[in-house]
C-alpha cells in the first residue's frame, strides 16, 4: 500500500527485494515473517540521507509557575489553594514555554512562568527535528539546582543521548542549553516529559504532547494519522492528560519533601486544565491582557472539540498520569485506529524487521465509545461528526473520564463536579467552520478569529 | 539431583549446550567451574554461578518440590522485609519462587511441602484439568482456598499436563489475598514442541514467535507494603523472642483497607539491586536479575523476548524506552487469529506497544529489537548538534559520555563511570511513576534497565571488549 512513502525508496526497495528473495521456500504466516527477520541482517543505509523536508527547529524552556484549577473547586487547606500562590493562581508547577523566536533576554524573562502542558511538539516523518531546550531555573525554589532533559517518550530506536535519562546520559543544568534532534521514522501520537527526578517533573508538569505526520500527507494535501488512506481526517484534536496531587505540589513550593509513594491525584487535567476550564478557547501566554481569563494565562491549551457536521475528527490522546483512565465519548462512535503511536488497520507493519515488513499483520482496529488508557500510552481515534440535529448552533456531545475524577465532593455542595477530565465535542452545521489549518486550531465562532495552541505556529 | 528434588538440570547435551551459549561472556574461569556440570540452584545463590537471563529450574522427569517457607529480602534502601515464598527441592527460601520449565505435553509434578505455619495451596492461572492429590481440584470454602491446602508441615501434590505452550503463573491459592502478596509467587514456562536450529528458540507452535536463544529473559511484577509484612511477622512470632513467650495468632490476618504499597520490584528485586546478575551474593534470598541485555538487530537478527508476569494486585504499565515491546502472546496464548484472515487464513494479531500494560494476573510475551536506525558515527554520520562540554551539562554514571555506540569518553569530575565498552542503557519501568520509587524516592522501585551492546565489529573498531554488565 502505501510502504513506499514511508521511508526513502531507493533503501528500502532493495531491501524489500532482499527480503522477498529470503521468503522463497517458506510457507505460512510466521515462515514470512522469520524469513523477513532473518534477512534483515545486513546493515542498513543511513536514514536521513536526502530527506526532502526542511529541517524544523524549536526553542522551549523548562521552569516554575503558578497555575489555576477551577475557581469553584472545593477547598482542601491548607494544600488547596496553596496559600504562596499569588492571586489569581491556585497551585504552584514546573511548567514549560516555547520560546522559539524570542531573544535570549525573553527568554530567560520566561523564569517563573512555566505552562501545563507544554507547547505541541510536532513535525512529519523523516523530518530533521530539532528542539532546543533551555534551563531557566526555578523563581520559587533558588535551593533546587535540578537538571533538565527532554524523555520523547516512545520515539522508536531512539540513541540514550537524545533518550533524555540523566541516569544514562546527559542532563542541561539552568542557564544552559541542550540539543534533542529527532529524525522520527513512525507516525503517531507520543508525549515528552522531563525524566529528572522522574516522579517529581513530571508530576509537577513538565510534560506535553508530541506528533509524527505521516509522509502520505505529502502526496496529495490530505491529512492521515498512519500511512494508510483509512486514516484520514479534517480536524485533529490533541490531548494530554495528567493529574495534580495537591499535597504534592504544596510541599514543593514550601520546600518540602514528598513522599511518592503516598500519590494520590485531587484534580484530573486535559491539557493543563480541569473542567470546566477544559471548555475556554486557546489562550496567547504572551497576550497583553486576557481579562477575565487571566487565571488561565499559564493553561494557555483548550480542550474543546469542534467540527462541522460530516467531518472526519482525529483525537490523538496520550496520559502522562500516574492512574488509568477510561474515556468516554457518549452519542459518538469512533475507530480506535492508532495505539502508542503504531497503527491497528489492515495491512500495519511488522516492526520486527528492519525495515518493517508492511502487511504482515491483521486489521485490529476497533470501533468503540470509549478509550482507555493507562500512564504512558497513547490512542488515536477518528470519528465522523455526525448529522446537526438542527437546533441551536451546536450539537454538544460530551467526551469525559468515566472514572469521575472531577466529582471531588459530595453531590450537594458547591464545587461539584469541577476539577476533572471532561470536555465536550461540538458539532456545527456545514460550512460554520472554516478549514483547520494547524493542529488544535478552535475557531472563535463570535469574533470570528482562530485561536492557536502554542507550539503550532508556522515557522 | 533433578529428578529427586527438582532443583536445576538439563534436558540433554543440546540443552546443555544451548544453557552455556548464553554465559558465553563470562570469564573461562566460570565456564570451566560450569563444565563439571554443577548447574546452577536457584534459591542457593552461594556457589552458582552470575548470570543473566531467564534461569529454568528443569526437570528430567517434569517433577518439582517447592517448600512454602519464610525468609527475608533486602531492599536497595536498606531495608529487609519478611517474606514467605517457595524454595525449590533442598535449595533455600527465595522470592519469587523458582522459574519452572517444562515442555509442551510434559505430565508435570508439583510437591508443595508447607513449611509454614498456616495452610496453603499451588493454583496455576491458565492451566486446566489439574489435580490435587489425584482429585480434580475443587474450590475449599471453608478453608478460604481456590485448591486443595497443605496443612503446616503437610504435602499436597499437584498433577496436569502442560497441553500449552505459554508463560503462567504459579501461586498461592489459599487466603491468595494474602499469601499472594507476602510472596507465594513464582513463573511457569512452557516451551512449545516446535523446535529451530541453534540459537533459535519459539514461544509458541509459530514459527514469528521466533527469539534468539540466548536473549531470554523474565519480568516478575510484584509490590509489597512492608507494613503488612511486618505484621505478619510479629503475628507469627517469626524471630521475636520474648517473655513470656511470643503466642502466634494464627491465622494471621491484616487489614487490607490499610494495605499501601512502598516496595515495587521486577523478579523479587527493586532498581538498582535488580540489575545485578542472576544468583548475587548480596541478594541470597533474591536470585533473579532483570537486566535485559540486547545487541543491535544488525549483530543479533532475532529479537530477544521478555516473559512479563503480574502477580500484584493492580496494573502496571510498563514502559520500555529505546523501543517498542511487541506482545505476541497474552496469557499463554499466542497472538494469532487461526481464521481472521482472507478466507479463513491466519492472521497476526500481535501489537506494538510502548505502553506494556500487564494486568494483576496477566501474562504477556513481548519481543524486542533495537535498531541502530540512523547509524549515527562520530566521522561518516555525526549527530550533526553542538554537545555541551563540561560546564554547560551533567552526566549520568550509566554513561558511555558519547552519543555514539562503542565509544567512550570521560565523564565529568566526581562521576562515577559505571559504562563499560560504549555501550548503551535504557530505561525500562512502571510509567505509574511513584511505581518507579524506592518508599517514594525516584530512581529505584519497578525499574530496570536495557543494555545494548556495541556490535563485535564496533568493538573491535574501538578497541572495547563488552563482558559482562554492571555489578561485575
Amino acid at each position: 500500500m502505501t510502504d513506499q512513502l514511508r521511508r526513502f525508496t531507493s533503501r528500502r526497495s532493495f531491501l524489500k527485494a532482499a527480503g522477498i528473495t529470503a521468503v522463497g521456500g517458506l510457507a505460512g504466516l510466521g515462515g514470512v515473517e522469520l524469513a523477513q527477520r532473518v534477512g534483515a541482517a545486513q546493515h542498513p543505509a543511513t536514514r536521513l540521507v536526502a530527506s526532502p523536508l526542511k529541517m524544523k527547529e524549536m526553542h522551549i524552556g523548562f521552569t516554575d509557575g503558578f497555575v489555576s484549577m477551577p475557581a469553584a473547586a472545593e477547598p482542601v487547606p491548607p494544600f488547596f489553594p496553596d496559600p504562596g500562590a499569588p492571586k489569581p493562581f491556585t497551585s504552584y508547577v514546573m511548567g514549560i514555554r516555547n520560546l522559539t523566536g524570542m531573544t535570549e533576554a525573553e527568554m530567560f524573562g520566561q523564569k517563573g512562568h512555566g505552562a501545563i502542558t507544554g507547547p505541541f511538539l510536532f513535525c512529519e516523518e523523516g523530518q530533521d527535528f530539532r528542539v532546543h531546550l533551555h534551563n531557566l531555573g526555578l523563581s520559587e525554589r533558588g535551593d533546587l539546582i535540578d537538571s533538565h532533559t527532554i524523555h520523547w517518550h516512545g520515539f522508536p530506536n531512539q540513541i540514550v543521548y537524545f533518550d533524555g535519562v540523566p541516569d544514562n546520559s546527559l542532563a542541561v543544568p539552568i542557564g544552559r542549553e541542550l540539543i534533542y534532534r529527532y529524525i522520527p521514522e513512525d507516525p503517531g501520537t507520543y508525549m515528552y516529559h522531563c525524566h529528572v527526578e522522574d516522579v517529581e517533573h513530571v508530576h509537577m508538569g513538565l510534560t506535553g504532547l508530541v506528533f509524527v505526520q505521516p509522509a502520505l500527507n505529502r502526496q496529495n494535501g490530505n491529512k492521515y494519522a498512519y500511512n494508510d488512506a483509512a486514516t484520514q481526517y479534517d480536524r485533529e484534536y490533541g490531548f494530554l492528560l495528567t493529574e495534580i496531587d495537591n499535597h504534592a505540589h504544596f510541599n514543593d513550593r514550601h520546600v518540602q519533601d514528598t513522599d511518592w509513594s503516598d500519590y494520590k491525584a485531587a484534580f484530573r487535567l486535559m491539557n493543563g486544565r480541569a473542567y470546566p476550564d477544559t471548555l475556554q478557547l486557546n489562550l496567547d501566554p504572551t497576550a497583553a491582557s486576557l481579562g477575565a481569563l487571566e487565571r488561565l494565562r499559564y493553561q494557555p491549551h483548550s480542550s474543546l472539540i469542534q467540527a462541522n457536521e460530516g467531518e472526519k475528527v482525529l483525537i490523538r490522546i496520550s496520559n502522562l498520569g500516574f492512574e488509568e483512565r477510561s474515556m468516554v465519548l457518549s452519542g459518538i462512535e469512533m475507530n480506535l485506529i492508532g495505539r502508542d503511536a503504531k497503527p491497528l488497520t489492515a495491512g500495519r507493519p511488522d516492526y520486527g524487521v528492519d525495515p518493517p515488513a508492511p502487511g504482515g499483520r491483521g486489521d485490529i482496529s476497533t470501533k468503540t465509545y470509549r478509550l482507555d488508557l493507562g500512564p504512558g500510552e497513547s490512542r488515536d481515534a477518528i470519528f465522523v461528526a455526525p448529522k446537526f440535529s438542527g437546533s441551536g448552533t451546536a450539537d454538544v456531545y460530551p467526551f469525559y473520564d468515566r472514572g469521575y475524577g472531577f466529582v471531588n465532593k459530595e453531590a450537594t455542595a458547591a464545587g461539584d463536579g469541577f476539577g476533572g477530565q471532561r470536555t465536550e465535542v461540538r458539532v456545527y452545521p456545514k460550512n460554520t467552520l472554516p478549514a483547520q489549518t494547524r493542529p488544535n486550531g478552535l475557531y472563535d465562532l463570535v469574533k470570528k478569529e482562530w485561536t492557536w495552541a502554542t507550539g503550532t505556529e508556522p515557522l | 539431583m533433578g529428578d529427586r528434588d527438582g532443583t536445576t538440570v538439563m534436558r540433554g547435551r543440546a540443552g546443555v549446550a544451548r544453557w552455556l551459549k548464553r554465559f558465553r561472556w563470562l570469564p573461562l574461569v566460570a565456564v570451566g567451574a560450569m563444565g563439571s556440570l554443577m548447574l546452577p540452584t536457584p534459591g542457593a545463590a552461594q556457589g552458582a554461578p552470575l548470570s543473566e537471563g531467564m534461569v529454568c529450574t528443569t526437570s528430567n522427569t517434569a517433577s518439582f518440590l517447592l517448600n512454602a517457607s519464610s525468609g527475608y529480602i533486602s531492599t536497595p534502601d536498606g531495608n529487609s522485609v519478611f517474606m514467605w515464598g517457595y524454595a525449590s527441592g533442598s535449595s533455600s527460601f527465595q522470592y519469587p519462587g523458582p522459574v519452572l520449565c517444562v515442555n509442551e505435553g510434559d505430565n508435570v509434578t508439583i510437591t508443595l511441602k508447607n513449611g509454614l505455619p498456616v495452610p496453603t495451596s499451588l493454583v496455576f492461572p491458565g492451566l486446566t484439568r489439574v489435580k490435587a492429590d489425584g482429585q480434580s481440584v475443587q474450590l475449599d470454602v471453608g478453608a478460604n482456598s481456590l485448591s486443595k491446602p497443605a496443612q503446616p508441615n503437610g504435602t499436597v501434590t499437584y498433577t496436569f499436563q502442560a497441553t500449552n505452550p505459554g508463560t503462567f503463573l504459579y501461586q498461592s491459592g489459599t487466603d491468595s489475598e494474602l499469601q499472594v502478596l507476602m510472596g507465594l509467587v513464582g513463573a511457569l514456562v512452557v516451551r512449545p514442541k516446535l523446535k529451530g536450529a541453534s540459537g533459535t528458540s519459539y514461544v509458541y507452535d509459530d514459527p514469528s514467535t521466533a527469539y534468539d536463544s540466548n536473549r531470554e529473559f523474565i519480568h516478575v511484577l510484584t509490590e509489597i507494603d512492608p507494613h503488612m509484612h511486618h505484621a505478619i511477622e510479629l503475628a507469627t512470632c517469626t524471630n521475636v523472642s520474648t517473655t513470656p513467650a511470643c503466642q502466634p495468632q494464627l491465622p494471621p490476618t491484616y487489614d487490607m483497607t490499610k494495605y499501601q504499597p512502598r516496595y515495587w520490584m521486577i523478579n523479587g528485586r527493586s532498581f538498582p539491586d535488580d540489575i545485578t546478575p542472576n544468583n548475587s551474593p548480596a541478594l541470597p534470598s533474591q536470585p533473579y536479575g532483570a537486566l535485559v541485555h540486547v545487541l543491535p538487530k544488525t549483530a543479533q537478527p532475532l529479537p530477544a523476548l521478555v516473559r512479563f508476569l503480574n502477580a500484584g494486585p493492580v496494573n502496571y504499565p510498563f514502559h520500555p524506552h529505546s523501543n517498542h515491546d511487541s506482545a505476541i502472546g497474552v496469557d499463554g496464548r499466542v497472538l494469532i487469529n487461526p481464521t481472521g484472515g482472507q478466507g479463513g487464513t491466519p492472521t497476526n494479531t500481535s501489537f506494538d506497544r510502548f505502553g506494556f500494560v500487564v494486568a494483576p494476573g496477566q501474562t504477556s510475551d513481548a519481543l524486542f529489537n533495537w535498531v541502530d536506525a540512523q547509524q549515527w558515527d562520530p566521522q561518516s554520520n555525526p549527530i550533526g548538534v553542538t554537545q555541551p562540554g563540561a560546564q554547560n551539562r551533567t552526566d549520568g554514571p550509566y554513561w558511555s559520555g558519547s552519543p555514539y555506540l562503542g565509544v567512550k569518553l570521560p565523564l565529568l569530575n566526581g562521576i562515577t563511570q559505571w559504562n563499560q565498552c560504549g555501550e548503551y542503557y535504557h530505561f525500562a519501568h512502571s510509567h505509574a511513576l511513584f511505581q518507579a520509587t524506592n518508599y517514594g524516592t525516584s530512581g529505584g522501585g519497578m525499574l530496570t534497565l536495557i543494555r545494548v551492546d556495541p556490535p563485535p565489529d564496533v568493538q573491535k573498531k574501538y578497541g572495547q571488549n563488552c563482558t559482562g554488565g554492571p555489578g561485575y
